[in-house]
């Protein structure tokens, strides 16, 4: 929560009843607060300011949320981090996180669970994905691949800036459920990617008993973290999680 | 004497054949008194006939004391009874001669002395004139000879003259006749032709006595022809009367029936022809034909019935249908087709059908052979006789047992397609409605959650808590708003009674469900101000749908546009109120707008809906006694919903 004193927070919402819980909340926390009604007021703002964290509601009137993540990622790819909040989106979470947001939660929420998100994604993603779960995941899945590119091409693994795409066998988790993972690739700069993480949106494959899931990292192993890091530090991906 | 007798005879033989040959009644007379002068040596002669008053001799040709000829055909003379002139026309007289008598002119002068003579005109059955003669000018006795011989000259004349009487009559007889007649002598030559007979066949009398019976022959008709002449010359009889074609002079062909009978003409065998014009008869035939074809094989049934209700035609539909053929059921009553409950509607259907002469497109009920009923489509109507009374009853009717199964499946497929398009209207909503519903539920979460953090603190911020409770409340409020609506919406609501509603509740619940998403587009909503005590009777929940489905349209219509707005409109005409949807579209092309309301008919792209939702406004409203159509006047898209306050009957 820490994270959050001082930071500047541009909340874009056209339910005025939303906008003025949000930035009570988030002013109470000690963040700074920037208002906008929509995405074209809040495009301006993010221009003019300097702003770290957009939460933000995807259909409003005029300019959707969807049209600001574009112009931002444009922009910067990770600053600022974009939260959408929304009741019901024309859109599929999988392409939400596929155009770079870094979080999408639905309405209704809890406030401080939305907050704590918020924070997290602040947080650098070296400490972020340091701190192993309390306990184990229910839910593991382990896959082997040559290399990435032999992942990406047979549609089984690809990576994301804050999460990965996997396909594996099996029952369909649910989403936002912690899930633990270990790919390994036999040659590359990346030859293992272990660790933990959460659903956020998982797809039964046409073919029967073969689940396409996105999985946001929450920890990686110490082993594992450097590389990641280092090979994503080299690269610019627009997708925090990736689809196909 | 003998000689002079004979030679007289020969002469007179001569003298036949020129009588034979004259033209008419009058040309006989002239030519019988000069040929009387010059050839057989009369001297005065003249010939009266017997007036149509029998007490006087009317006048016709004569020799005057110069040896002219008078026309005397204006004079009179009176027969005075037990005279010997009386004697000679009604007795059995046949002559009669007097000596040494005055000798008068036309005018009953005396004018010398001499002798007469007279001789009966015999017509075969009685006597019809006079011939008389006298020696005024050449003063040589009148021998019993001279006598013999007149009285033969009357009698070739007075067979002469009533055969051309005949003819005269025939000719007057002929010139009015409504038939073409022909006379035609023993080798075809026409002799005698009628005017009739000149304007069925287009040629002038003078043509038609050129070109002969060959002329007119039909060619097609030339067997039929030949075989009757073949079976005359062989002695066999022939009809006398029969149908036949002529060939006209322009070409064409006329049916013609045909009449013939031998006869004599001037005093040759000859054919008298009789022709009538029979085309139109044909022709009516050819209709009445063709009408009974189509009436025998009709997909429907046809029946002719008459007053007592027997029947008189009936074709094979009407006759199958009951399982029946149409030979056995002529003279049917009509209680055949019909079991005696049916018997009770069909009874009073034949009353109004007498009463007002005809019904149309009534159901009748009727029975199968096999005792199973089915039923029709029945119209019928009564044919008046020429007195304009009634004469027959016509019926038509269609076994409508597939079409009323079809109107059932129909119907129920209707039920289904109105079910289906209702959730695919929902469907497109149901995001919005998603949208619609956690929004507020959002806002109701975080306020609770806010507020149980602000009691849980000792200073609280009163501000905000009322702030936050007051969210709850307004956010609860709008659900319950949202829900109410969908709920509306969402069931069937067909088997609804009528109640009485505020026009300005339709309105709020329809409004409330496309608020937010007219909002998200931009489009702007403008609703009316409506007094509360509108009130229309109708079924709240379909008019509900019906402003919805407009309020979607309007929405799809203006969603891309560069100006959007969507405004809603009542105006109360007292009886009935329109409630309008306009939206800021240009209106609709006029080919478009004549076909909006049918069914499958849209504007929109593949998944956007099945195009039944405006033919299935209209009959919602239709059924509510009231009108959809879009305004031609209003320069925008406007459609107006028409509906009476008070729904009428039902």
């Amino acid at each position: 929560m820490e994270r959050l004193q001082g930071a500047t927070v541009l909340l874009v919402e056209d339910e005025s009843d939303m906008l003025g819980m949000l930035r009570f909340e988030f002013q109470s926390l000690g963040c700074r607060t920037l208002l906008a009604k929509n995405g074209l007021e809040a495009f301006e703002i993010a221009q003019s300011q300097q702003v770290d964290a957009v939460v933000s509601d995807i259909r409003m009137p005029k300019s959707s949320g969807l049209e600001l993540l574009r112009r931002l990622k444009e922009v910067d790819l990770c600053k600022p981090i974009v939260i959408f909040i929304s009741g019901y989106a024309d859109i599929a979470p999988m392409e939400v996180y596929n155009l770079g947001a870094e979080a999408l939660v639905p309405k209704p929420f809890r406030l401080r669970a939305l907050v704590t998100r918020v924070a997290r994604l602040l947080s650098p993603l070296e400490s972020r994905w340091s701190a192993a779960p309390a306990k184990a995941s229910e839910r593991f899945v382990e896959r082997q691949f040559t290399n990435l590119a032999e992942g990406e091409e047979e549609k089984g693994f690809i990576l994301g800036r804050g999460g990965m795409f996997l396909r594996f066998p099996g029952a369909r988790p649910k989403p936002h459920s912690p899930i633990g993972f270990r790919v390994e690739l036999a040659s590359g700069a990346l030859t293992r990617i272990e660790g933990a993480g959460t659903v956020r949106w998982a797809k039964h494959d046409g073919e029967a008993r073969r689940i396409n899931c996105g999985i946001e990292f929450d920890y990686l192993t110490d082993a594992t973290r450097g590389p990641v890091l280092k090979w994503l530090a080299g690269r610019s991906i627009r997708p925090y999680i990736p689809r196909l | 004497m003998v000689e002079k007798s004979l030679e007289r005879l020969g002469v007179l033989a001569d003298v036949w054949g020129a009588l034979a040959q004259a033209e008419s009644v009058d040309d006989l007379c002239r030519i019988a008194v000069e040929l009387g002068r010059e050839r057989l040596g009369f001297d005065r002669i003249a010939i009266w006939f017997v007036d149509t008053d029998p007490s006087y001799l009317r006048g016709s040709f004569g020799i005057g004391a110069q040896g002219e000829l008078l026309d005397e055909r204006t004079l009179r003379r009176p027969i005075r009874p037990a005279s010997k002139w009386h004697a000679l026309l009604f007795g059995e007289q046949a002559s009669e001669v007097e000596h040494d008598r005055p000798l008068r002119n036309v005018d009953g002068e005396v004018i010398g002395h001499g002798s007469f003579a007279a001789a009966s005109l015999w017509d075969g059955r009685q006597s019809i004139g006079l011939v008389v003669t006298d020696n005024l000018r050449r003063q040589e006795p009148i021998t019993e000879s001279d006598v013999n011989f007149l009285e033969l000259y009357a009698s070739i004349l007075g067979t002469l003259y009533s055969a051309r009487q005949g003819e005269a009559n025939f000719q007057a007889l002929a010139m009015n006749a409504f038939d073409g007649i022909v006379v035609a002598d023993a080798e075809g030559r026409h002799v005698y032709a009628n005017p009739r007979a000149a304007e069925l066949t287009g040629y002038s009398l003078e043509e038609l006595l050129t070109i002969g019976m060959q002329g007119l022959a039909h060619p097609e008709e030339t067997p039929a022809l030949c075989a009757r002449l073949e079976k005359r010359l062989r002695g066999e009889s022939t009809p006398k009367h029969y149908e036949s074609r002529i060939v006209r002079k322009d070409g064409t062909a006329l049916a013609v029936e045909v009449g013939t009978t031998r006869t004599t003409w001037r005093g040759a065998p000859a054919d008298l022809v009789f022709f009538r014009d029979i085309s139109d008869r044909k022709r009516h035939e050819e209709e009445l034909k063709k009408f009974k074809t189509i009436a025998d094989h009709a997909g429907y049934g046809v029946a002719i019935v008459d007053l007592a209700g027997y029947l008189i035609y009936a074709n094979e539909s009407f006759a199958g249908m009951h399982g029946l053929s149409p030979e056995n059921i002529l003279g049917a009553s009509l209680s055949v087709f019909h079991t005696p409950e049916q018997m009770g509607r069909v009874n009073k259907l034949l009353t109004t059908l007498k009463r007002e002469g005809s019904f149309t497109a009534e159901e009748v009920w009727h029975k199968h052979q096999d005792g199973t009923v089915f039923p029709t489509l029945m119209n019928c109507s009564i044919i008046y006789g020429e007195e304009g009374e009634p004469a027959f009853m016509t019926a038509t009717a269609v076994d409508i047992t597939a079409r009323k199964r079809t109107e059932q499946v129909i119907a129920a497929q209707q039920v289904k397609m109105i079910a289906s398009s209702r959730l695919a209207s929902i469907g497109t909503m149901a995001g919005g409605i998603s949208h619609e519903v956690k929004n507020p539920l959002a806002n109701i979460s975080a306020a609770a959650e806010q507020l149980e953090r602000l009691l849980s603190r000792a200073s609280a911020d009163t501000d905000m808590l009322e702030n936050l409770t007051g969210i709850i409340m307004r956010n609860v409020d709008r659900i319950d708003e949202i829900i109410h609506g969908l709920q509306n919406l969402a069931r069937d609501a067909s088997g609804d009674s009528f109640a009485a509603v505020p026009l300005k509740a339709i309105i709020e619940d329809s409004i409330a469900l496309s608020r937010t998403r007219f909002r998200l587009r931009g489009i702007r909503t403008q609703t009316p101000s409506v007094d509360d005590g509108l009130m229309i009777e109708c079924r709240r929940a379909l008019i509900s749908q019906v402003l919805v489905n407009l309020l979607n349209n309007a929405y799809d219509a203006v969603a891309d546009a560069p100006e959007r707005w969507v405004e809603l409109g009542v105006t109360d005409r007292e009886d009935v109120v329109d409630l309008t949807v306009t939206d800021s579209g240009s209106g609709m092309p006029p080919d478009l707008a004549g076909r909006a309301f049918d069914p499958f008919f849209t504007t929109k792209g593949v998944g956007q809906g099945m195009g039944l939702g405006l033919s299935i406004s209209r009959s919602i409203v239709e059924d509510h006694c009231g009108t959809l159509f879009i305004d031609p006047e209003s320069p925008h898209t406007r459609f107006v919903i028409r509906l009476p306050k008070i729904h009428p009957g039902k």
